[in-house]
């Protein structure tokens, strides 16, 4: 199924991604998703959280950022790690379907949007962006 | 994969979980696919896990709805996070409950959303007895660390 080698993805390196979601199940799930396609990953669980993470110098391939947190949410944590001038693949993951939520989402500087609960075949789709748009910060 | 009367239980109590729609196959059987060795006890903790967050959503839910004025954030993020977790694991009846008292509360009838909360903490209640019961055979099914 996956057209990766041991999590490196033609890329040379092994990837690292960040889950950000309070949800503890979920958490567990898109933790243990990553971990089977071979991406090195852990855990944030709100957006700040998150924040916190990278002002610790911390960077990611990917960022899986979930909308809806408490103390600060994906929306806000998305717009604050654009402005800190983090270019990572952050795609936001939600069980929202309206359309204008979404838009809202997106508009705060996500490069994907995936509806939960996720896949691995919708995480492969996120990183085949991220292979052909090479944005990748190491 | 041993074939002992424990795991044929396993298997029957599971199907009977899947034909009274109270799990939904195609996601369990999505989470099937993500334990293996490296991760034996996959399953068995996100059952764990969502017996415990949810009986807390459902207090929650509970409470805020008891309250005078009624406490509307807590509702719809306990709501939300209900909503979610079941869908993860699969839990279809918790779900479909759960759409069905935010549409009720979102609509503004209190009383028939504390009517559809009632329905919603029998469906939790019943499957929360047989999870218990699940867990704890996917427990002694396991092999001795022996």
């Amino acid at each position: 199924m996956a057209t990766h080698i041991n999590g490196s993805w033609e890329l040379g390196a092994k990837m690292t991604a960040l889950v950000v979601d309070d949800d503890s199940i979920n958490q567990t799930i898109h933790h243990r998703l990553l971990e089977q396609l071979g991406i090195e990953n852990q855990v944030a669980r709100n957006g700040k959280e998150a924040i916190d993470i990278h002002c610790s110098g911390k960077k990611f391939d990917l960022i899986l950022m979930d909308r809806d947190m408490p103390i600060m949410n994906g929306i806000e944590a998305t717009r604050k790690l654009r402005a800190m001038g983090i270019r990572s693949m952050i795609a936001g993951v939600s069980t929202r379907c309206v359309k204008q939520e979404i838009q809202e989402f997106m508009e705060a500087g996500l490069d994907d949007y995936q509806e939960k609960p996720l896949t691995s075949a919708k995480i492969i789709s996120i990183l085949r962006k991220i292979h052909h748009s090479g944005s990748i910060s190491y | 994969m041993a074939n002992t009367p424990l795991h044929q239980q396993l298997s029957i109590m599971k199907q009977s979980f899947f034909d009274e729609g109270l799990l939904d196959h195609e996601q369990v059987s999505y989470l099937e696919t993500l334990e293996n060795e490296d991760d034996p006890d996959f399953i068995e903790n996100l059952f764990t896990m969502f017996l415990r967050d949810s009986s807390r959503y459902i207090d929650s839910i509970e409470k805020a709805l008891e309250a005078t004025p009624v406490d509307y954030s807590v509702m719809e993020r306990m709501l939300y996070q209900l909503k979610g977790s079941s869908a993860s694991i699969g839990a279809s009846k918790i779900n479909g409950e759960t759409n069905t008292l935010r549409k009720v509360f979102h609509d503004g009838d209190i009383e028939s959303a504390k009517a559809s909360l009632q329905k919603l903490k029998e469906e939790h209640a019943n499957f929360k007895e047989k999870l218990v019961i699940y867990v704890r055979m996917l427990k002694e099914a396991k092999p001795s660390e022996y």
